[in-house]
């Protein structure tokens, strides 16, 4: 136990470094002369060196990345943006609350539909109800985000005239996106819930519990469903990243004035300093949740909390 | 021996493969949507009715009609043809993602679990990152170094599926490195390379081929929604994501073209999704349950 967590530790350390080192990097690699490009032909002489000088490039390298990771983790300052005017994290944090509200959104609901739906499956295995449900996941999983987005767009908002097909306002307004975000996610977890609970309720302490009598809820509910569940408390943690990933999509499609949206507008346009910013902060969040989900994994895990030895 | 021996016995690991393949009937069908799919993508110029880039101003924004089958979109284009010939577009870069992405993965998996040692630690802290990062925030990362475009877009996606494959390969290569096969390989004084691509590596064909199959679909997600969001494709390539970009617009007043490209990449993806699923089962029949 203790030995696994000291490699999950170290693992985490040299994740966040790496992360850190790819987010400063991305103005460096730019080919070519990345004030020339972010600036285009026509800049000026006294253009071009005042922005080499508010990106920082005119000092030498290292100088430039321990002032930027400095700012960054005392003043929570990531520079100012090239289009706005203000503050980076000043941009952020206007947005950052309905990326939350999102993803939050359509992290409930693919957990809140997705087990059960697995476990229905699962239970009624090879059944009209098994297929239903595994023939709409695999159809959810296989539209882009972006084109279901479109497609509850064009039943509810156009169609049905039910609810707002996009930007913000009430409740009504993140339906749409939060189910556009987390359907496919309902998908995934309902095959990986089944599949869980189909291995497990293989196995010979289940075998055993049938055996003695119980009633076959009891089996599912108390002897299988826990064991089944702790590969996906393990996603839960997992899955945070991609939905931030996926809230980038979702965020264009409905006119959502989130982080991912800013971070496709700051991609377009060249502000390199709102996109490092961005990548950092979604990059740091991966690692952490993968490390949250590591130490989740361990507690609840009795297989690895005694050896140590972790799948 | 049982049934299944007794009829396998000097037949290839691939025939037996096919054999199994061929019983599942959802693997079939993906298959055959897959041929249907690469045909209409040889065959676009026969058969699509227009040219895919050809403007008729008259006949903007048209529903589907006998004319124009699946409408036209804003600047009076077959949505159809346009369809048609954006199979192309996804086809070859789901596959050139795939193989560009299994290549990568492929050499440093086998170098990191040959090698083992501080070599080995430094890719695999890598493939970590790499895999745990979602692929569209990388790939918007490496797209924002490189400048939006199709080409830049298949190199960044394929720089964020490479990972995959290097956690498989090492572990494959781990567990046969020590056969006997392999010691007397070196015996004989077989170089490195030729140990790592002719001895080690026809033992981990099966588990890539399955991996690609896979990846070519999400490739082709991921490249759709670069598109979709100005990165990838450009004006006036028909690709299917970029269409659906400008189909948003019109959505409220031209439906049907939010329609049409959106089933393409569904089906497209579906069919590799199927196909994938049966080689899966095929090769380790053990694992179906």
């Amino acid at each position: 136990m203790k030995k696994y967590i000291i490699r999950k530790i170290f693992s985490f350390i040299i994740c966040i470094l790496a992360v850190t080192l790819f987010s400063f990097s991305l103005l460096h690699l730019i080919p070519g002369d990345p004030v020339r490009y972010i600036l285009g032909e026509f800049a000026t002489e006294e253009q071009y060196q005042k922005l080499k000088h508010q990106l920082g490039l005119d000092k030498p390298i290292h100088v430039q990345f321990i002032d930027w990771l400095a700012n960054i983790i005392l003043r929570g300052d990531f520079g100012k943006s090239l289009v706005k005017n203000v503050p980076v994290s000043e941009l952020i944090s206007e947005r950052i609350v309905y990326t939350l509200q999102l993803t939050g959104t359509a992290w409930l609901i693919a957990f809140a539909l997705g087990i059960p739906l697995g476990i229905a499956a699962a239970i009624y295995k090879q059944t009209a109800v098994d297929y239903a449900v595994m023939g709409l996941a695999a159809f959810l999983m296989s539209m882009p985000y972006f084109w279901l987005g479109l497609v509850l767009m064009l039943v509810f908002g156009v169609m049905l005239e039910i609810l707002p097909i996009s930007g913000i306002g009430d409740w009504r307004n993140v339906i749409l996106p939060s189910l556009t975000l987390g359907l496919p996610q309902v998908a995934v977890i309902a095959r990986l819930m089944r599949a869980n609970m189909l291995d497990v309720l293989d196995k010979d302490y289940v075998m055993t519990a049938k055996a003695k009598g119980l009633p076959n809820t009891l089996v599912v509910f108390k002897h299988a469903l826990r064991n089944a569940l702790i590969p996906i408390v393990t996603y839960m943690f997992l899955q945070i990243p991609w939905l931030f990933g996926g809230a980038v999509v979702t965020e264009t499609v409905f006119a959502w004035p989130g982080m991912g949206r800013l971070l496709i507008i700051s991609i377009l346009q060249r502000d390199y300093p709102t996109v490092q910013a961005l990548v950092f902060l979604i990059g740091t969040l991966t690692v952490i949740a993968n490390f949250a989900a590591d130490l989740v994994y361990a507690f609840i895990d009795p297989r690895v909390r005694v050896t140590g030895e972790g799948a | 021996m049982t049934e299944e021996k007794r009829r396998t016995v000097g037949v290839s690991m691939w025939k037996l493969t096919w054999r199994r393949f061929r019983k599942n009937k959802l693997a079939m069908t993906g298959l055959v949507m897959l041929l249907i799919i690469v045909a209409i993508s040889a065959l676009a110029p026969l058969i699509a009715p227009y040219s895919p880039i050809e403007q008729h101003l008259e006949d903007r924004l048209q529903p589907p009609s006998p004319k124009y089958l699946f409408g036209t979109d804003e600047l009076g284009r077959d949505i159809l043809s346009r369809v048609l010939y954006g199979s192309r577009i996804a086809l070859r870069v789901g596959v050139l993602v795939a193989l560009i992405s299994a290549a990568i993965g492929v050499t440093l998996g086998l170098i990191s679990g040959y090698y083992g040692g501080i070599i080995d630690e430094v890719i695999m802290r890598i493939v970590d990152i790499v895999w745990s990062f979602p692929s569209l925030i990388l790939a918007l990362a490496i797209v924002s170094i490189l400048g939006p475009g199709l080409i830049n877009a298949m190199v960044a996606i394929a720089l964020t599926m490479w990972a995959s494959y290097a956690r498989i390969v090492r572990g494959e290569t781990l567990s046969v490195r020590e056969e006997l096969y392999i010691e007397a390989a070196r015996a004989i004084g077989e170089s490195d390379i030729r140990i790592l691509f002719s001895y080690i590596l026809p033992n981990v064909m099966s588990s890539i081929l399955v991996l690609i199959t896979y990846n070519i679909p999400s490739a082709i997600i991921i490249a759709a929604s670069l598109s979709f969001l100005g990165l990838g494709a450009q004006p006036p390539t028909p690709d299917w994501g970029l269409m659906l970009s400008t189909a948003r617009t019109y959505l409220t007043i031209a439906p049907w073209y939010s329609i049409f490209p959106g089933v393409a990449i569904m089906i497209t993806v579906l069919s590799f999704n199927f196909i994938g699923d049966g080689l899966r089962d095929a090769i380790q029949p053990e694992r179906v349950s």
